[in-house]
């Protein structure tokens, strides 16, 4: 691989950008693709690791094989993620920096849309560094760190949404539904679970004082809160954004671009629905 | 005892033999959804017939290239429509695509007249 001193990549694969600059690229189908697979396999790192915080082992699932799943898919996020970066770079027409990968908003192509992908990228990568040193760091650390999943995860679905080309198509947008409503159920759940366990219903004999019990209650009630805002907020993002006419104006895709004459620009244009 | 700890070092195995087919079993599936997606995106969304016309504006002459590269500006099924699949790339993406060639939109505009053939005298 060679660094080219505008900050793109070039693998020698002359026939890929060829293709790439002279229609339908199949590395813009690959950036999407991986993406999309990579907001899936997000979403079930995600519910795995709040099963993970519930000690949920069952003989269906014991403890073992859902830790030993929740590093493997989160390590395969990863691996389709730098496949989305990579392609996403590659492309030719976009002229996506590998440097806009993950310094956030400093694309010239949808900015704001693109940085949020940066900073799940971020987050991400500071994730899986601590997970791979958490012998040298401490617990706190390294649990600190890990809470950025909770963050990562929904800048990551409105990275999709927002910067995503495709995001009128139904299925697509059936997908990230259920991606929102999986994380959003296991994280009501867990919140519902640590009410239940201080209130002794699932430890028997422990007391609770009544002070705490009311502190997780208001933690409970915030977290339950911050749960619906978020849907309901992505609900009215997506139908006053994304899937509004002139989406791709608005999402700052430069103006050359969608009045280019090349080939993959009027493939924007009628992707992004630019000229309706 | 020994029994005891050869029983939760085999359940142990099991369980970890378990993790590894699972995990092969959802990286499998991811490979192959992204392949799909790829294949669906593809076909599904209009830049990529778009694209096709687009390619056969630089490669086709008059009105037929901007009929289809209005379809282009369009929506997906004029985009199709007015594909002009003559273009390499059209050729190259046009496998997957279902549609016919269809008529240009408007005939085609007359041929400009031929200019008069400019003398020159000489110089004698």
């Amino acid at each position: 691989m060679v660094s080219l001193p505008d900050g793109r990549l070039s693998l020698g694969t002359g026939r890929l950008l060829a293709a790439g600059s002279s229609g339908p690229s199949p590395l813009w189908y690959t950036a999407r693709a991986t993406g999309v697979v990579a907001l899936v396999l997000l979403t079930v790192t995600v519910a795995l690791g709040v099963a993970g915080t519930a000690r949920v082992s069952t003989d269906l699932l014991p403890g073992i094989v859902r830790s030993g799943l929740h590093r493997n898919t989160s390590l395969l996020a990863v691996a389709f993620i730098a496949v989305h970066v990579l392609s996403s770079v590659l492309d030719p027409y976009a002229g996506i920096k590998l440097t806009a990968a993950v310094v956030p908003f400093s694309s010239a192509y949808r900015p704001i849309w693109l940085g949020l992908g940066a900073i799940a990228f971020d987050m991400l990568l500071a994730l899986l560094f601590t997970s791979l040193v958490r012998s040298r760091l401490s617990y706190r650390a390294w649990h600190a760190v890990h809470w950025l999943g909770y963050a990562c995860w929904p800048v990551a679905l409105w990275h999709g949404l927002g910067t995503g080309t495709d995001s009128r198509l139904s299925w697509l947008l059936l997908l990230d539904a259920a991606c929102a409503l999986v994380v959003g159920a296991a994280v009501a759940w867990r919140l519902n679970l640590t009410v239940h366990r201080l209130t002794g219903h699932s430890v028997p004999g422990r007391s609770l004082a009544a002070g705490s019990f009311a502190g997780y209650g208001r933690v409970r009630a915030a977290g339950l809160a911050g749960v619906a805002a978020f849907l309901l907020a992505t609900i009215v993002f997506v139908t006053t954004g994304p899937l509004q006419p002139g989406w791709a104006r608005r999402a700052g895709t430069p103006a050359s671009m969608l009045h280019s004459a090349h080939p993959a620009s009027n493939a924007f244009a009628g992707r992004t629905g630019a000229g309706r | 005892m020994r029994e005891h700890a050869n029983s939760a070092s085999r359940r142990r195995d099991e369980r970890l033999a378990r993790v590894r087919k699972l995990s092969l079993w959802i990286t499998g599936g991811a490979a192959a959804a992204s392949l799909g997606m790829g294949t669906a995106f593809a076909h599904a969304v209009p830049g990529h017939t778009a694209s096709s016309s687009g390619s056969s504006t630089a490669t086709s002459t008059g009105t037929g290239a901007s009929a289809s590269g209005a379809g282009a500006a369009g929506n997906s099924s004029s985009g199709s429509a007015g594909t002009g699949t003559q273009s390499g790339t059209a050729r190259k993406t046009g496998g997957h695509h279902r549609h016919r060639l269809a008529p240009p939109a408007s005939a085609p505009a007359p041929a400009p007249a031929p200019a008069a053939p400019v003398v020159s005298s000489g110089g004698s």
